[in-house]
Order: structure tokens, then C-alpha cells, then sequence
């Protein structure tokens, strides 16, 4: 890539927005994703009392956070694919055939 | 290359041979007996990959298709192996056996283990697709000095791989020990002569088909024993959280946090090392490299997200499954009330409480295989570490044809799977259950954060990423050493020097650091020229213009 086709495909609209949208939303949810993940570790760590007051001592409440930390990420990852799929791969198609 | 797929099978023969016959003899004399139905179904598993080994080796030997299977496979095979790749057997024993003997603070593993994922996808996999060819090193180095960049990515990677890799070899051959009644030094012999076999004739084609048969099996395992858990107790949650709640010495205490991990510092650190590591774990992230294109490594981590969420619900299962049924029947328990065969044993024996012998023979030979399929996934990354970064680039300048870099690939496989097996049999009898923490603790300090700061920082220079990396590294490692688990119980010294268990809290930000430090101070030309080169790879990173097709 010369020069002049980098400067060219960094004022692209396309290329502008390809960026700003797919940058914003990684790092959106990376930091939904730190937020959880870390409230949980600091509450296990700092305040583990905290993690015992929902539910009934022996039931499946105990856990409910557990269990939507483990399925975050999979949330998360859905989301992220949906977006990309829908409006990324339209994008990035559209300046390859600009600039290539 | 047609006559050459015939000798893995003729070897892998030889081999079993060699090892089923002292071991079936020396096993009569030891406490546990021979499992034939584990060994028959072993037996089907290597046979099968075997066969895939030899159909794998009649493709043209070039680099793309040792290193990466000439970037064909499709996003759910991917997926699949991404899986069978990351979950390993300490994944599946060792975590079920956290949550078998501490309740909640095991499920906290189970939380760490997959919350690296969404790091993964949203900010790495795409882009290493973009920017790599073959391994990480490649997307390091893409602006940065070759031969540093290089040399220390390929010190990082074997570094973390071996930890991981001896790790597996030690914790397989005690089980198989136990599981097949085959004595250890041919077991870890065994292993690791299959792990050469596959990587060597098969390369990233047959690694990859062994993951997925791997996985497919180990998710089918794993459903049977949740699902048939779930039927004892009528498919009521609860009831199986008060049997398992009666039945546990601590009673009420394995439902909140607080058994296993005490120290609030060491917890934080263990947190940070579980996310940060998976993003540095060089033969995970080298699987994106198998896929075509930047939609097929989404949807990669969106299967293989999916798979493990599924898997490590299951693993809750079969935690408290295995409190409620295996902790109280006495056939299960030695004379002091602890799991015959040791704790890592509780899902096997849950296997055998509620599938009997021949379904606790299928477990166990699964496990076999989850070893097979994550060491050879090791090997590869290993040795393409040594042949592409180590001969290609830094020896012979980016000079190696085809031929002879994937024979430097195949002889660096032999030698891993050699130094693999002798550390595996020497140190046998060594406390190990640190090295599978220690490899991510490194993985997330030294490979993670130059990884993250080439992709995302203009300012980073050669200098700031090898000294932040090595930082990374040495404080990592040292820490570890003078730590509670190693300077005490290893050393037998009186009172630690690092008072934690895990270094990552210090040890990632040290990196992180360092490598913005020195990249600041860095006045070098070299310095403005690698800048400079940003504004290309951060175009390309971004659209994939100028990405070389694998194939």
C-alpha cells in the first residue's frame, strides 16, 4: 500500500465508519465484560458475604450469578457476531472494492 | 508423500505394544486393575486418529498446510477444535474436583476459565486474521524488528507451552496409571509417542480432526453424566443442592465463597492471570489462523463459546453430582474417607455411579484423548515457534523454502515430544498442580501485553515490547518461585518471600509498564521507523486489505 492510497482510504466515509462502530462496540462490551467479571472476583475476594445473600442457604439461587458469569461471554460473543455479521462484513466488503 | 501415511499406524502399533505389555504385566501386581473396556475404547479413539493422521499426510507437505491446514477449516470445525484445544484434562478433572472439594470457590475457576473468550473475540481474533499468517510472532512482528520480536515470542511461547506441556504429560501418566492400570513411564511414553505421530505426519490437518473428535466426545460424555445426575434427582436442582449440601463436610459452606480461595490478593491475582492468560496462550490464538477469513474466526469463538458455556454448566453438575453421589457411597472412598485413586478421580467415579464400568471406561478414554488432542495442539505451536521464528526468520532471514522449514517444524516436534516425556518421567513424583496457574500467569505477563500493544498502540517500539515482555516473564516466573507454593512447600523454606500464590497482579502491569517506559524513551531511529509503519498495519488490521490467503 502506497501513501496516497492509505490517505485516501483513511478519509474513506466508509473506512471512517467501518472503525469508529466496530471500535466502539469491542470496546464496549470488553468493558461490560471487565466490569462483571471483575465485580465478581472483587466481591469473592473483598466481600464474599455479599454473594450469600441471595437465596435460600441450599438452593440453586446461590448460584444464579455464577451461572450468568459463566454464560456472559457467550451473551457477550452473540452480540458482538450479530452486529459484525450484520453490518461489519458490509463495510469492509465495500472499501475492498474501492481500494483493492 | 502417499507411502509416508502408512507408518504412523505401523509405529503407533509397535508402540502399543511395547507399552501394553510390561505395563499389563507389571499392573497385576499393583492395586488397580486392568480396565479393558477403557483400553478397548482407547483403542478405537487412536486407531480412529490414527487413521485421520494417515489421511491428513497425503496432503502436499507445504508450510500452510503443516502450520495452519492451508486456512480450510470451516468456523464450526474451528469452533470445535478451538474447544477440544482449550479444555484440557485439568479442565475437566481438575475443576470438577475443585468443585467436589470447595464448593463455590471451584465454580470461580469455571467463571476465570472462560471469561478470556469476549477478550479474545472483541479484540484480538479478527485482527490477528488480518495481520497473520501462520503464528502470533507474525503479527508481533509485523512492524516491529524481526530477529528481537521473533526470538522473544518464540522464548514466550515455548516457555508457556512447556509448562503446560509437562503439566499435561505428569498429571496424564498418574492417570492413566489409574484409569487403564498401565504403568506411568509407559503411559507418558504412549503420549507422547502419539503426540509426534500426529503433529508430525499430520500437522495442523490431523491436530485439528483429533481436536474435534475429541471434543465431540468429551461434550457427549459430559451431557450424559449431567443429564443422568439430573434423572436421579428429578431434574430438580434444588434437591441436588441439599443431598449435596448434607452430604459435604462443610455443609453449608461449599455455597459461598471462602473455602479454597481465603487470601483477597491472591484471589484478584488468580482472576487477572485466568482472563489475561487464555489471550496469551500461543496455540489457542494460532488456531484463527486455520480459517479463511475474518467471519469464519467469529464464528470460531462464537461455537466455540458456546460449546464451552455448555461444557462448564455441566462441570457445576457434575461438581455437586459427584458431592451428593460419590462422596457418600462407600465403594468410592479409601479407609480415610478421601476419593480412591485421589481427588482429580471425582468425575471419573461419578461416571461409574451412574453409567457403571463400561461408562466409566468411555470417560477415562476420553480423557485420554482430551490429553492426546491438547498436547498435540502444544507440539504443533511448539515447534512451528522453533521452525518459523527461531530457523525461517531469525536463522535463515525469512530465506526457508517450503521443504526445509517444515522439516525443522518436524524434527522440533520430535525433540518437544523427547524433552516433553523425559521431564514427564523424571519428575514424576514432583508436586506439579502449579504449572498448569504458573503457564497462564506467564501466558497473561509476557505474551498478552505485547501482543495487545503492537495491534492497538502506535507508540509501541521493539525495544519497549521485548523489555515490557520480558519483564513480564521474569517477574512472573520469580515471583512464583519465592511464593508460598514453591519457596515453602517445594523448598521447605520457613515463610515465603512473595506472600501470594499467583503473580499475575503484579507481574501484567509490570509488563504493561515497562513496555510503555522504554517505548516512550525509545529515541532510536529504528523506533520512529517501526511508528511510522503503524498507519499500514493499522489499515490492514482493520479491513484485511493486503492479507495473504493462507492456502
Amino acid at each position: 500500500m502506497d501513501e496516497i492510497t492509505m490517505k485516501k482510504i483513511r478519509a474513506d466515509v466508509d473506512f471512517r465508519t467501518l472503525t469508529r462502530s466496530r471500535s466502539m462496540l469491542s470496546w464496549l462490551l470488553t468493558a461490560a465484560m471487565l466490569i462483571l467479571y471483575f465485580g465478581f472476583i472483587l466481591m469473592v475476594a473483598f466481600a464474599p458475604g455479599a454473594l450469600t445473600m441471595i437465596g435460600a442457604p441450599a438452593s440453586i439461587l446461590s448460584f444464579i450469578i455464577p451461572i450468568a458469569l459463566i454464560l456472559a461471554p457467550v451473551i457477550l460473543i452473540s452480540i458482538y457476531v450479530w452486529r459484525a455479521n450484520a453490518r461489519f462484513d458490509g463495510l469492509t466488503a465495500k472499501i475492498m472494492g474501492k481500494f483493492r | 508423500m502417499r507411502r509416508w501415511g502408512e507408518v504412523p499406524l505401523a509405529i503407533a502399533a509397535v508402540l502399543f505394544m511395547m507399552a501394553a505389555r510390561p505395563a499389563l504385566a507389571a499392573a497385576a501386581a499393583e492395586p488397580a486393575p486392568v480396565n479393558w473396556t477403557a483400553i478397548a475404547m482407547f483403542l478405537i479413539f487412536v486407531l480412529s486418529t490414527l487413521y485421520i493422521t494417515f489421511w491428513a499426510a497425503r496432503r502436499r507437505a507445504t508450510r500452510a498446510q503443516f502450520y495452519t491446514a492451508g486456512g480450510e477449516i470451516t468456523g464450526l470445525q474451528n469452533g470445535l477444535a478451538i474447544a477440544g484445544d482449550y479444555i484440557s484434562a485439568s479442565s475437566f478433572l481438575g475443576v470438577s474436583a475443585l468443585i467436589y472439594s470447595y464448593g463455590y470457590d471451584g465454580v470461580v475457576y469455571v467463571i476465570g476459565t472462560i471469561a478470556g473468550w469476549p477478550i479474545v473475540m472483541f479484540l484480538l481474533a479478527e485482527r490477528l486474521r488480518n495481520l497473520g499468517r501462520y503464528n502470533v510472532a507474525d503479527v508481533v512482528s509485523y512492524r516491529l524488528g524481526r530477529a528481537p520480536i521473533r526470538i522473544f515470542s518464540a522464548v514466550g511461547a515455548l516457555i508457556v507451552i512447556a509448562m503446560y506441556l509437562v503439566g499435561q504429560m505428569i498429571g496424564a501418566g498418574q492417570l492413566i496409571k489409574l484409569l487403564f492400570g498401565l504403568d506411568y513411564d509407559y503411559a507418558v511414553l504412549l503420549m507422547g509417542a502419539l503426540m509426534i505421530v500426529y503433529v508430525t505426519f499430520g500437522g495442523m490437518l490431523a491436530t485439528t480432526w483429533i481436536q474435534i473428535v475429541k471434543a465431540v466426545l468429551l461434550l457427549l460424555g459430559v451431557s450424559y453424566i449431567g443429564f443422568a445426575v439430573l434423572w436421579r434427582f428429578g431434574f430438580d436442582l434444588n434437591a441436588l443442592i441439599v443431598t449435596a449440601v448434607d452430604a459435604h463436610p462443610k455443609h453449608d459452606a461449599i455455597m459461598r465463597p471462602g473455602l479454597l480461595l481465603t487470601d483477597p490478593i491472591s484471589t484478584v491475582s488468580l482472576g487477572i492471570a485466568l482472563m489475561f492468560g487464555t489471550p496469551g496462550l500461543p496455540h489457542i490464538l494460532m488456531r484463527f489462523f486455520t480459517v479463511p477469513n475474518t467471519k469464519e474466526a467469529r464464528k470460531s469463538i462464537l461455537f466455540a463459546s458456546s460449546f464451552m458455556g455448555y461444557f462448564y454448566l455441566l462441570l457445576l453438575i457434575i461438581g455437586f453430582g459427584a458431592i451428593a453421589l460419590v462422596s457418600t457411597n462407600p465403594e468410592y472412598l479409601d479407609a480415610s474417607g478421601a476419593l480412591r485413586g485421589g481427588g482429580n478421580m471425582a468425575a471419573v467415579l461419578l461416571a461409574h455411579a451412574v453409567g457403571g464400568n463400561l461408562f466409566m471406561g468411555f470417560i477415562s478414554a476420553v480423557t485420554f484423548a482430551t490429553i492426546l488432542a491438547v498436547v498435540s495442539g502444544l507440539a504443533l505451536s511448539g515447534a512451528t515457534a522453533v521452525s518459523h521464528d527461531l530457523y525461517a526468520n531469525v536463522f535463515r532471514h525469512g530465506r526457508a523454502n517450503d521443504r526445509q522449514e517444515v522439516l525443522v517444524s518436524k524434527i522440533a516436534t520430535v525433540a518437544l515430544g523427547i524433552v516433553a516425556v523425559a521431564i514427564g518421567i523424571l519428575a514424576q513424583k514432583q508436586n506439579i498442580a502449579f504449572l498448569g496457574g504458573l503457564a497462564f500467569a506467564v501466558a497473561a505477563s509476557t505474551n498478552f501485553p505485547p501482543l495487545l500493544l503492537s495491534i492497538y498502540w502506535r507508540g509501541l517500539t521493539t525495544r519497549g515490547a521485548v523489555v515490557g515482555g520480558c519483564l513480564g516473564l521474569l517477574s512472573s516466573v520469580g515471583l512464583t518461585v519465592l511464593s508460598p507454593t514453591i519457596w515453602v512447600h517445594a523448598l521447605g523454606y520457613a515463610s515465603p518471600i512473595f506472600p501470594y500464590d499467583s503473580p499475575t497482579l503484579f507481574s501484567m502491569p509490570l509488563a504493561f509498564i515497562g513496555a510503555w517506559l522504554v517505548s516512550i524513551l525509545d529515541r532510536s531511529p529504528e523506533a520512529a521507523t517501526v511508528k511510522a509503519r503503524f498507519e499500514e498495519q493499522y489499515i490492514r488490521s482493520e479491513t484485511g486489505i493486503g492479507s495473504i490467503k493462507s492456502s
